[in-house]
């Protein structure tokens, strides 16, 4: 690719910041929150992108990194008193140093054994944070001090979707990148041509928790009460997982429009059929499954109605 | 390449508009209406709970509507699902606040959600009665625009426990679900076992969404010789111990939970394992309470919903009397107004008197009834009591 296409699709993320960043001052409340929450999804959708789209590691835990970080931040401000934001950066820390406890040993295992390894490291951590009491107050959870902080929230979240965006289009088009699809396409052989494949996946889990570490900490900041039920609830991860097939996993835009279009759906729509959305989002699910498999931006590609640069 | 990008901007610039809403007056609707509305688990692990109450303040709108509606307006209603997830539940709340302006709100189910909720309504001096609340977490916090209807979570086991001490138990078991609710009912009642001289032998807390397996939780507490257990649960895990104690063969003095088997649900899918359950209730459809139009309730009730009102359906109910109370003292929807009113006024409701103190809290009294005949017989306060409760309970093999 060139450096004039680069340029340009930097010029489009420009414009799409300019708006997000003129919006919330037009809008009201609950609008800023759905807006925030759009943008929180993007970030998990992207996120578990880089480790699940680029590797091909399914990764059925990725909400373990989103609780952790939400827990480090509500613990920091509601029982040691620290203003919220720096508490993000710790939440980063502690969502990288989980990444690595247990990427460490499982990501040594292929297929479906990872995913299910991944499955298995989010509910115990659930657990841990349920039983240990002194820290995390178990079932109780915790309960921020109660402050209007929509417009904070909003700004926070954005600055960590843009650093998102750019880090999954750099990780698409750089040699990083290259080797991480090397990884997916066949592991054996990418070795075998000198890539460090376990330095490589170590680094793309890595990066791939530390943005919903952070995401998690805005979002416990914005929500005010967290329980380990709600902030380690496996349906975060099928959602982001979802919105990344649906879009287009291993690509950069795929996981963009995924989750802004299924969050969008979810809150116009389905709320207006409390008993039955279930049933559509199953429904849903298989025709995505069976019609498009790549996704809106894999669907998009094959019909040439897109340039095959977008993807990477 | 400039030209584009800045005709891009007009553009997304441009489709903000219709975002920014303009101010709607409450109680200046077009077509005098008022709006009531909230967000309740139409789906999700509250569902059946939150749907009854969900029924009662459908049941009283028609009838608030027949009435001439609220100071003359129409009463509208507009209830959303939160799916039994906190974070659906603030947003909607919001939503309901600032875009939709509904003129009173209506509390969703649970005390966790309503604890997360209040922080919403708390910021925009929205008063709401909380019928889908019992932990008195939540008015221990200082909030000002939340009043109660229950007793506290904290009371659930105290009959019970008293019963306990009546039939000489010594070693008793606590158990639920680690989440804000059963832990709250697990506190009052190590305090009442402490006071009645009970000793607690087993105290553990499950995790939430557990697959159904009690056994190892109950083995142990047979190995500790336990005499009694206090099952602080909703539905699921209520009726999973119940049917393990009976497959182990397992004999104790009394079983007694705490939500699952107020539920008309609980005694019909078990059958003869629900007998001599002990469970905690609010309030039964039991005329001898004797409060002030339950036979009416209880007859509309039936008449729309096909089954029998319990104590979720009968907060959520006397939870709208208050607010229709409380509207009519204030003469107005003003939120301030409407606060006031409601912390100072006593209103005799089919479910008890409300009246409430200075952190917004009732004294509610619930009841303890023992299943017979697939029936809920109260039991415990003595003065209300329908009937003498068999306990100990009779031996699984006797049945």
């Amino acid at each position: 690719m060139t450096s004039r296409e680069h340029l340009r699709y930097l010029a489009y993320l420009g414009a799409f910041l300019v708006f997000l960043a003129v919006l919330p001052f037009q809008i009201g409340v609950y609008y800023r929150s759905f807006v925030m929450f759009t943008m929180m999804w993007v970030v998990l959708a992207l996120s578990w992108n880089i480790i699940s789209g680029y590797t091909g590691y399914i990764s059925f835990g990725h909400v373990v990194f989103y609780g952790v970080g939400s827990y480090a931040s509500a613990i920091l401000v509601a029982d040691h008193g620290w203003p919220w934001i720096p508490t993000l950066l710790v939440g980063a820390v502690v969502g990288l140093a989980v990444a690595i406890l247990i990427g460490y040993p499982v990501l040594r295992l292929k297929g479906p054994y990872f995913a299910i390894a991944m499955l298995g490291a989010a509910e115990g951590t659930r657990v841990l944070v349920t039983v240990w009491d002194s820290l995390t107050h178990g079932g109780l959870g915790i309960n921020l001090p109660n402050v209007e902080n929509s417009m904070e929230t909003y700004f926070a979240m954005l600055a960590l979707m843009v650093v998102t965006i750019l880090v999954s289009y750099w990780v698409g088009h750089s040699r990083f990148g290259i080797r991480l699809n090397a990884i997916r396409e066949d592991e054996l052989a990418a070795e075998a041509l000198g890539v460090n494949t376990t330095l490589y996946k170590m680094a793309a889990f890595s990066l791939s928790a530390v943005f919903p570490a952070i995401a998690g900490g805005i979002q416990a900041n914005k929500t005010l009460y967290i329980n380990p039920d709600g902030e380690f609830l496996l349906l975060i991860t099928i959602t982001m997982t979802l919105m990344t097939m649906f879009g287009g996993k291993g690509t950069v835009i795929g996981p963009i429009v995924g989750a802004i279009l299924l969050y969008l759906f979810q809150e116009v729509v389905w709320v207006k059929f409390p008993f039955f959305h279930l049933i559509m989002f199953g429904a849903f699910l298989i025709l995505v499954a069976r019609f498009m498999p790549r996704g809106i931006v894999g669907l998009f590609i094959a019909r040439g109605w897109a340039r095959k640069g977008m993807v990477h | 390449m400039k030209q584009h990008i800045w005709g891009m901007l007009t553009v997304l610039l441009g489709a903000t508009l219709p975002f920014s809403g303009s101010t709607v007056l409450a109680d200046h609707r077009s077509g005098n209406v008022v709006l009531v509305g909230g967000a309740i688990s139409q789906t999700g692990r509250y569902a059946e709970p939150a749907g009854r109450q969900y029924n009662s303040v459908k049941l009283w709108v028609d009838q608030v509507n027949q009435r001439g509606g609220l100071l003359g307006h129409k009463v509208l209603l507009t209830m959303l699902d939160d799916k039994s997830d906190t974070q659906t539940a603030i947003k909607l709340y919001e939503k309901l606040i600032t875009e939709d302006k509904v003129d009173l709100l209506v509390g969703p189910y649970s005390s966790g959600i309503t604890d997360a909720v209040a922080n919403v309504t708390e910021r925009y001096h929205m008063p709401i009665v909380a019928y889908g609340a019992a932990s008195a977490d939540i008015w221990e916090r200082g909030r000002k625009y939340i009043f109660a209807v229950n007793d506290i979570a904290e009371n659930y086991q105290k009959g019970a426990a008293h019963l306990a001490k009546q039939i000489g138990v010594k070693r008793i078991a606590i158990i639920g679900e680690d989440s804000l609710f059963p832990r709250m009912s697990r506190k009052g009642l190590e305090q009442w076992a402490k006071q009645l001289g009970l000793q607690v032998v087993v105290a553990e807390n499950y995790a939430t969404q557990k697959q159904g397996d009690y056994t190892a939780l109950l083995q142990k507490i047979k190995a500790q010789r336990v005499e009694a257990i206090f099952s602080n649960s909703y539905f699921d895990d209520a009726a999973a111990q119940i049917r393990q104690l009976r497959e182990m063969n397992y004999d104790v003095k009394f079983f007694a939970s705490t939500v699952g088997p107020g539920l008309p649900r609980f005694a019909k899918d078990l059958g003869p394992t629900a007998e001599y359950v002990l469970g905690f209730s609010q309030w039964e459809p039991n005329l001898s309470l004797g409060h002030p139009g339950m036979k009416e309730f209880i007859d509309a009730y039936k008449a729309r919903y096909g089954t029998e009102p319990n104590y979720h359906s009968a907060s959520a109910y006397a939870s709208m009397q208050v607010f229709e109370a409380a509207v009519k003292q204030a003469g107005s929807f003003d939120r301030e107004k409407l606060r006031d009113a409601l912390s100072t006024i006593q209103v005799r409701t089919m479910f008890g008197t409300y009246k409430v103190d200075e952190k917004g809290m009732t004294n509610h009294e619930g009841l303890t009834f023992q299943i017979r005949n697939g029936k809920r017989m109260i039991v415990w306060p003595p003065h209300l009591a329908e009937v003498k409760p068999i306990l100990p309970v009779p031996k699984w093999s006797e049945r």
